[in-house]
């Protein structure tokens, strides 16, 4: 199996170009989800997991998506709604092995 | 009688340009001497970083659990969580981490020393003492980090043994190509190991180190919020929170990334000396840019302090 590696810095840097341009309620709930991406990628690296495994290799997936969502809701932030849930479905990924 | 007077002034003429030709060039001296200083001041530089990064970490996480307890209710008991964020400040920059990546360090100054000292006009006894530190710094390594065998390790006890030997000049430099060949590799996987530290693209040490910094910045930036209103002590230490935060995290873009590069910068210039003894060919382009990398990270840290 391919290792595939994500750049956590760089999503990181996009999620908060995000939380700049979000208002209100959904700025809050960007950051929470935030404060929860750094926790888990924290955890990830901590914990220094098996980059060979296909757990490993879904939740990079997820990360991919999640971070294309990202970039896709900074053009558009009316997708930030859906940045929400891609976030909470990849925290749900990593939850699995962390 | 005249011919033979010829013969023997040509064969002194022939030893002494043979004896010219063998003996360390001022090109290659002055080599050894900048790699050796450069590379003592690199590890130096990297050792203090990363032991500001830890003790940066431990301070991080700490004014982070205290700044989101402070609109806690005081009766409000400890989470599960929080007890283990309390028990583990320093995360991945653990004491048997740091330690591991300090005796790697301590290799590289210790391989810098012993080639200043064969690039001086030290004594047997010296030198001997700084191959002996470089030979012990070795064999402390962890297995991930050492690369070279009891066989690489004899070659350059028995290099050295050269140096007090008839025909010193002579075999001066075969003795310290034989030490920088033997080395090569060793300084090689050193280099790459220690540089991935501090790469904040992807390096393990130096993206929790941001990570650690992001957190404490959101936590100061929610406390911060207008909206929030938040009471004016409380903003005033997220305030200070802030600014930890922002100090720590610029070095994602100053001084780590400058580190990983003078790193690699070091192996570069490894790999130029040796050839600089191997092929007589003397340049300085990868030791000046290494040196000048060096000098980079000095610069920023002294803005950073």
């Amino acid at each position: 199996m391919a290792k595939k590696e994500i750049n956590y810095l760089d999503m990181l840097d996009a999620l908060k170009m995000l939380v700049d341009k979000a208002e209100g309620k959904e700025k809050s709930e960007l950051r929470s989800k935030q404060k929860e991406f750094i926790k888990q990628v924290k955890k990830i690296i901590a914990f220094d997991i098996e980059k060979d495994n296909e757990k490993y290799a879904s939740a990079i997936e997820s990360l991919e998506k999640t971070n294309k969502d990202i970039e896709s809701a900074i053009k558009d932030v009316n997708k930030i709604s859906h940045v929400l849930s891609s976030i909470t479905n990849t925290m749900n990924v990593i939850g699995e092995f962390v | 009688m005249n011919k033979n007077l010829f013969f023997i002034k040509k064969l002194k003429l022939a030893i002494l340009i043979c004896l010219i030709q063998c003996s360390i060039t001022q090109g290659q001296q002055r080599a050894l001497q900048n790699f050796g200083e450069t590379a003592i001041l690199m590890s130096n530089l990297s050792s203090n970083e990363l032991i500001a990064m830890r003790n940066s970490t431990i301070q991080m996480n700490l004014t982070r659990i205290r700044l989101d307890n402070l609109d806690k209710p005081k009766e409000d008991s400890q989470t599960k969580e929080e007890k283990v964020e309390y028990k583990d400040l320093d995360g991945v920059f653990d004491i048997n981490v740091i330690s591991i990546r300090l005796k790697a360090i301590a290799t590289i100054r210790s391989y810098a020393k012993l080639l200043l000292s064969l690039s001086s006009d030290a004594s047997q006894k010296e030198l001997e003492r700084a191959t002996q530190s470089f030979l012990f710094s070795v064999e402390n390594l962890s297995s991930e980090q050492k690369k070279m065998d009891e066989k690489k390790l004899n070659a350059i006890g028995e290099a050295i043994k050269l140096f007090g030997g008839i025909f010193t000049e002579h075999k001066k430099k075969d003795s310290i190509k034989s030490i920088i060949l033997e080395s090569k590799e060793q300084i090689e996987l050193l280099c790459d190991l220690l540089s991935k530290d501090f790469d904040p693209k992807g390096g393990r040490l130096a993206t929790t180190f941001i990570l650690t910094g992001e957190e404490l910045l959101l936590s100061a930036e929610e406390k911060l919020d207008p909206n929030e209103k938040k009471p004016e002590k409380i903003r005033s230490k997220a305030l200070l929170s802030f600014h930890l935060a922002e100090k720590n995290i610029q070095k994602k873009e100053t001084v780590l990334p400058e580190i990983a590069k003078s790193i690699l910068n070091l192996k570069q210039a490894n790999l130029e000396m040796y050839e600089a003894f191997r092929s007589e060919i003397y340049t300085t382009k990868d030791i000046l840019k290494f040196a000048n990398t060096v000098k980079a990270v000095q610069d920023y840290k002294a803005i950073l302090k």
